[in-house]
């Protein structure tokens, strides 16, 4: 059984590859759905029409930002757990987390610990 | 006279003979007289006359005189005479036989008849043929009247008696010296000069007419003492026994009526000579005050007045003690006495509390002596030289500020010859007034522009020209770069004078500025550093995954060969990414002002900008257009033109950052056969009042440490030196900055103008 068996996954992020690494990581770990959205926007978009249970968002990103998207996204009657990656001093976990991300991780990464680190947050 | 007379002179020559001797044909002027008389009777007539002058006696003798078989008898008689105070004798000739008969007669008329005039003082016994002899009484009075005779003779004045025909009775020895016009028996008015003569007379007819006296003036007869005025004093003297008679006393009054003259003439000098002192005193702006030898002021002016400030009659008789406070008044009086002593003028400095406030004056005393050397008073003059000491001060310190300037100050006349150079000038730059123009101190271009367009317009506007231009060190040749503002200076009348200007020498800033403008670019690196950072992380974090996951894959083995070159590809790539972001930093670090012009493709110029911020834009969510000119280029050092650019893109995006609408438009067009490229953003214009500074070096609207100000000033530079222009123009409403470069078509030719 893969971690994210069921699990929707939606990725966030304006960088192609970035969002190839992320999927493939994911899709390798049994995620049922991998969608993808380039910015803030398009995802909360994405996010009302199908539930996810887990959101992985760049914070900077052109027209709308990871933060944007987080503020939304607590919202949502189903609220998903968003994660956050920053490739910058963008703030802190703990200022993260008031906020209402579920964590916050920093670039670089490796992918797979970078998944793992979502799973044991997800399943904890 | 019926007989013939003569006179003679001490040498018996005839002198003068009278009508008798003429028609005789006896005694011929300028004859001795024995050539008329008989040789046989010489020595007795010579006895005679000799004996007459000596004795001073009328003396007469006998002798015969034959003509032809008859002779006759004579009587010679000779007395002597005092004519004009020479002696002569007078010689009468009477044949005996007629001559005792008129002689009784003669007697008997002459009984109140005075001596002629040309008699002298008789000596007493001449006039006892006159007078019956033997007459104590008559004797007496004769004494008298020869006493009051030789009295009114000896006096000054000239006394005339006449009768009412105005004919001369007899006059004293001063009137007959006066004029021999005043003789006995002569008309009187004949003495005086013709122009006066019916004055006169009317005068003495008015005097007989009233019996009062009268006195007037008139002039001598011209042929006789013309130049002469007399003081005339008429009188009618009444004598008992004969007719009325006028006398008149003359006095000679020419040398009086000459002083007379003098003296008026000098008074009125001397009446023309104070008006011009009065009025020079007057008009004096400088205090004069004479006083004297007690130094009580005598005169005083009205600028001394003001000095003062009291009225005139409390000054006046005053001394300095009364005038001034003790300490001044006494240097004044201790001046006046060195004057007094020492008769030499004195010059010394005082200050004194003037009605406005204290001045200082120039006090020069000097002594002021009489005819004789005297000294009788001194006076001073008070010079000010508050306003010429204050205005030295002044002139004094500015003066040293202008020498002690570092700056280049300098003015020179209309026609450009150099009437100033300051210190700097002459020892730091070697320039001297000695040239005749100013072109000598700049660079034949400069110097151009500077005849040609700022000067006149200078002129024109009135207005001060500030700007870059370059003068030359005259020692080493070197030209200088310069900051440098030329104004007009004009006289009082606003007519211009001279030019002026003052010039900072820029090398230094100029050095600064580009030590600066590194600092800046560095700088502004700096606040790029984290956008560059995060623009590199991406990438960065990219290949990181990749890598990871690659590896992992390959481990496991559960990678192809393909996929494996596929992914690495895309490793790749992202590597290039952060290599072009690299090469960006660098570029831009880099002076580019030493490269060489070449022909850039506009659009090369373009990415190359774009490299290094897109990222940035875009990972802020700042939208970014580009609207690009394909096939053309610019003759450029394209680093320089890609840093401005920067700059521009720069300034937009921190306008637009914190704004609602965030957006940057990039824009390029051909114009006239210049390339136009505008950087539009967002923002709502900039404020007028930082239009007109920001192209100023070292003018910033960042907070301190956020920016250097340079930007803006420095891109401007670069591009002008591009033959270019930068400059703000708003485009509906939002900022736009408009980089305009000379456009050339990239086959090589130049763009149609």
């Amino acid at each position: 059984m893969k971690a994210f068996d069921g699990k929707n996954v939606l990725i966030v992020d304006d960088e192609e590859l970035m969002r190839e690494i992320l999927r493939d990581e994911f899709l390798r770990c049994g995620a049922a759905v991998c969608h993808e959205a380039a910015n803030g926007g398009s995802a909360l978009a994405m996010a009302k029409k199908t539930e996810y249970q887990i959101i992985v968002s760049d914070i900077r990103m052109p027209h709308g930002d990871g933060l944007q998207l987080l503020s939304e996204v607590i919202k949502l009657p189903v609220r998903p757990m968003l994660f956050l990656c920053s490739g910058y001093s963008d703030l802190t976990r703990e200022e993260a987390l008031r906020k209402g991300a579920r964590d916050l991780y920093a670039k670089p990464f490796d992918p797979e610990t970078l998944v793992d680190a979502i799973r044991k947050s997800v399943f904890r | 006279m019926r007989y013939p007379a003569c006179f003679l002179d001490d040498k018996a020559k005839v002198l003068f003979s009278n009508s008798s001797a003429n028609a005789h044909g006896v005694f011929r002027s300028d004859t001795s007289i024995f050539e008329s008389l008989p040789h046989s009777s010489s020595h007795i007539l010579e006895a005679l006359i000799e004996d007459s002058f000596n004795s001073n006696r009328e003396k007469s003798g006998q002798f015969r005189w034959a003509s032809g078989q008859t002779f006759a008898d004579f009587l010679m008689t000779v007395t002597p005479v005092s004519v004009h105070n020479r002696q002569v004798v007078f010689v009468t000739i009477h044949e005996l036989a007629q001559y005792a008969e008129a002689k009784a007669a003669e007697v008997v008329s002459e009984i109140d008849r005075k001596p002629m005039a040309a008699e002298p003082l008789n000596p007493p016994d001449q006039t006892i043929e006159s007078w019956p002899a033997g007459n104590n009484e008559k004797e007496k009075v004769d004494k008298e009247l020869r006493t009051l005779h030789r009295l009114l003779d000896h006096s000054g004045e000239s006394i005339i008696r006449m009768g009412q025909d105005f004919k001369i009775t007899d006059v004293n020895k001063t009137a007959a010296n006066q004029s021999k016009l005043l003789a006995r028996g002569n008309h009187f008015l004949k003495a005086v000069r013709t122009e006066d003569q019916t004055k006169v007379q009317k005068i003495l007819e008015q005097v007989l007419v009233s019996g009062k006296a009268a006195t007037f003036r008139s002039s001598g007869a011209e042929n006789d003492t013309k130049y002469s005025t007399f003081h005339n004093h008429a009188f009618v003297s009444m004598d008992s026994s004969s007719d009325t008679e006028l006398v008149v006393i003359s006095t000679d009054i020419t040398e009086h009526i000459q002083l007379e003259n003098k003296f008026e003439g000098l008074l009125g000098q001397m009446e023309e000579k104070n008006a011009i002192l009065s009025a020079l005193l007057e008009h004096s702006p400088a205090p004069i005050f004479i006083e004297d030898l007690e130094g009580a002021v005598l005169i005083v002016n009205e600028a001394a007045l003001k000095l003062t400030d009291k009225p005139r009659k409390n000054v006046l008789g005053r001394k300095h003690r009364e005038l001034f406070n003790s300490a001044i008044a006494d240097s004044l009086r201790k001046d006046s006495k060195d004057v007094i002593g020492s008769k030499d003028p004195v010059t010394c400095e005082k200050t004194v509390e003037g009605p406005d406030d204290q001045q200082t004056y120039l006090v020069s005393k000097f002594p002021l002596a009489n005819g004789d050397g005297t000294t009788f008073a001194v006076g001073s003059i008070w010079v000010d030289l508050t306003e010429q000491q204050r205005a030295l001060c002044s002139e004094k310190t500015q003066r040293a500020l202008c020498e002690a300037s570092k700056d280049l100050l300098a003015y020179w006349n209309l026609n450009g010859k150099p009437l100033f150079v300051n210190r700097t000038c002459v020892e730091g730059f070697g320039w001297t007034t000695s040239v005749p123009s100013i072109a000598d101190f700049v660079t034949p271009t400069a110097a151009q522009k500077l005849f040609k367009e700022i000067l006149p317009e200078v002129r024109k506007s009135g207005k001060a020209w500030e700007g870059r231009s370059e003068v030359v060190k005259k020692a080493t040749g070197e030209v200088i770069p310069v900051w440098q503002k030329i104004f007009v200076v004009t006289d009082n009348a606003d007519q211009p004078l001279y030019f002026a200007m003052t010039a900072v020498d820029l090398t230094e800033r100029i050095g600064a500025q580009m030590a600066l403008s590194q600092a800046a670019k560095l700088s502004s690196l700096g606040s790029m550093a984290g956008g560059i950072a995060q623009e590199i992380n991406n990438p960065l974090a990219i290949i990181y995954g990749k890598s990871c996951q690659i590896r992992k894959l390959a481990a496991r083995g559960d990678i192809s060969p393909a996929e494996l070159v596929s992914e690495l590809e895309k490793v790749e790539q992202t590597a290039l990414r952060i290599s072009r972001i690299i090469k960006g930093l660098r570029s831009f670090a880099r002076n580019g002002d030493q490269d060489p012009l070449v022909d850039v493709p506009v659009n090369n110029i373009i990415d190359e900008t774009l490299t290094f911020c897109q990222e940035r834009f875009r990972n802020h969510g700042i939208d970014l257009t580009i609207a690009r000119l394909p096939d053309h280029a610019v003759n450029c050092r394209a680093i320089q033109i890609s840093q401005v650019l920067l700059n521009l893109l720069n300034n937009a995006f921190d306008a637009v950052e914190p704004l609602q609408q965030r957006w940057v438009d990039l824009q390029m067009e051909e114009e006239d056969g210049r390339i136009n490229i505008s950087v539009v953003d967002s923002g709502m214009g900039i404020a007028p009042r930082i239009v007109e500074r920001m192209m100023d070096p070292f003018f910033t609207t960042k907070e301190p440490g956020r920016g250097t100000g340079l930007g803006l000033s420095i891109s401007k530079g670069v591009i002008e030196e591009h033959g270019g222009s930068l400059y703000y123009s708003p485009l509906d409403g939002h900022t736009r900055f408009v980089l305009t470069l000379p456009a050339k078509k990239l086959n090589g030719k130049k763009a149609a103008a």
